[in-house]
């Protein structure tokens, strides 16, 4: 047996802590997780999983569930939410383009003819969807779903598969959606974006919003792995990674109310980590003054605050976090 | 016996949580899923009179070999770019949790400049404690392998925590 001397005890020491560093989010994540996880196996063995390669099987499923959905929820989109005005705009604009991006490996080419189709239509149908979408949700997420309502409804009804698919896919598993620029009810920061050829990797089981209340689309259950997944799933289970910010952020606010701003500074520690330039970004900045100046530590609050605001001068958190800072 | 799905995700999804953190995976609750999801297929090959922790770890590190691609370029500019962390500005507090956290976010980032395989070993190892015969087994690589893998790991490893400014 070869001989191994002990490792360096600062080294020790720093893997004993790694060790036992809590898991943020960890259990959370369990609770949802096994319905949804007995979910997808039915799902998968009614599919037929016959490859041994985890990673080609998880690809071929998922490239399958997402073009089904895709074509479902651009159906649904079209007739739902972007109505008259997707529809017009998806016969004369997105007909050619859509074609063509479908030809092709669509990937690509669909960002642009979701774009263009959305452009013409975006103004007009973002004024009708917004309204409807915003009761249910101020959020960002609502912003979401009215780009990608437009976009799988110009260009989906037309093509369907392909290009919806291309156009979904970049946005679930990224927060980066194509065409909200064109719409653009809220600010959505662009990180994370992956580029479009990864599309088709194991992490496409990120369960598509579809299965939010609020969203004008909707996956069929039978249609797809995601959404058979999600019927029997919590339907309220956070698969984005802008409900996971989400998540995060509202733990840290719930902590901060009940006077835990320790815990909850652990929370943003957590989203920090994981989002550093996450949509939530500011809030949790704000936040994170907010739990500085309750754990006594001013100072760090002020720097914190003054990088923070010379950050993001428009911040529309800026009063608050001046406020706080002034009272100091 | 062998364990069904359930008993298996009940008792080890924080294994697999934290072994795909360690993997370099920043969207562990999706991993995790697919984690499971293969081992659910695979689960007639595994047998029940050896440790499942190591053959979990076998389908982790496939798992977080295909997700890391995108999400490790992510997490190093998370970290070297955002200047001051939470972690960074909290650390004082004496919490000690605040401060493993810290270290975990050391460890994992260091873990990152370690060479994959290499690094498979470093984790089974140093971090799940595992004898070197089940390291080994695990990988399915000799035992000399895995040795002179560890150290070339920990060389790595501590070079990492060094350069990274670490205590």
């Amino acid at each position: 047996m070869p001989k191994l001397e002990p490792l360096d005890p600062k080294f020790r020491a720093l893997l004993e802590a790694e060790r036992k560093a809590p898991l943020i989010g960890m259990t959370e994540a369990k609770k949802r997780g096994l319905a949804l996880l007995l979910g997808s196996v039915s799902g998968l063995e009614s599919i037929d999983v016959s490859k041994d390669v985890s990673s080609d099987v998880s690809k071929d499923i998922a490239k399958d569930a997402a073009k089904d959905t895709a074509k479902d929820t651009g159906k649904d989109a079209a007739k739902d939410a972007a109505k008259d005005a997707a529809k017009d705009a998806a016969k004369d604009t997105a007909k050619d383009a859509a074609k063509d991006a479908a030809k092709d490996t669509a990937k690509d080419t669909a960002k642009d003819a979701a774009k263009d189709a959305a452009k013409d239509t975006a103004k007009d149908a973002a004024k009708d969807a917004a309204k409807d979408a915003a009761k249910d949700a101020v959020q960002v997420g609502a912003t979401k779903w009215i780009a990608v309502s437009l976009a799988s409804g110009a260009v989906g009804v037309i093509v369907g598969v392909a290009v919806s698919w291309a156009v979904w896919k970049p946005w679930t598993s990224n927060p980066k959606p194509v065409v909200v620029e064109a719409v653009v009810v809220e600010e959505i920061d662009v990180l994370d974006a992956a580029p479009a050829e990864d599309a088709a990797t194991v992490d496409v089981f990120v369960a598509p919003e579809p299965d939010r209340p609020s969203a004008p689309l909707r996956a069929r259950p039978s249609e797809s792995i995601e959404a058979e997944t999600n019927e029997r799933g919590d339907p309220n289970r956070p698969t984005s990674p802008l409900a996971r910010e989400r998540a995060l952020i509202d733990q840290a606010r719930a902590a901060l109310r009940a006077g835990r701003a320790h815990d909850a500074l652990v929370a943003l520690m957590g989203h920090e980590r994981e989002f550093p330039n996450g949509t939530l970004a500011e809030e949790r900045e704000r936040l994170v003054v907010e739990g500085l100046v309750s754990t006594g530590r001013g100072a760090a609050a002020r720097r914190r605050a003054e990088t923070f605001l010379s950050r993001y001068p428009e911040s529309a958190h800026r009063a608050r976090i001046e406020t706080i800072v002034h009272d100091l | 016996m062998r364990p069904t799905l359930t008993a298996i995700y009940e008792e080890h999804y924080e294994y697999v949580w934290r072994t795909l953190l360690r993997l370099g995976v920043r969207d562990a609750e999706d991993a995790a899923q697919n984690v499971f999801l293969v081992a659910h297929r695979k689960l007639s090959t595994f047998d029940p009179t050896r440790p499942i922790r190591p053959w979990l770890f076998g389908i982790a590190f496939n798992v977080a070999r295909e997700t890391r691609r995108k999400a490790s370029e992510r997490y190093e500019r998370a970290i070297g770019s955002n200047g001051d962390s939470i972690g960074d500005v909290i650390g004082d507090l004496h919490s000690s949790d605040a401060s493993r956290l810290e270290a975990a976010q050391l460890v994992h980032v260091a873990l990152a400049e370690v060479e994959e395989s290499r690094r498979a070993v470093f984790v089974l190892y140093e971090l799940d404690q595992e004898p070197m015969k089940e390291v080994a087994d695990a990988l399915g690589i000799p035992l000399n392998t895995a040795y002179s893998s560890l150290r070339r790991a920990r060389q790595e490893f501590c070079d990492a925590v060094e350069r990274l400014g670490g205590r």
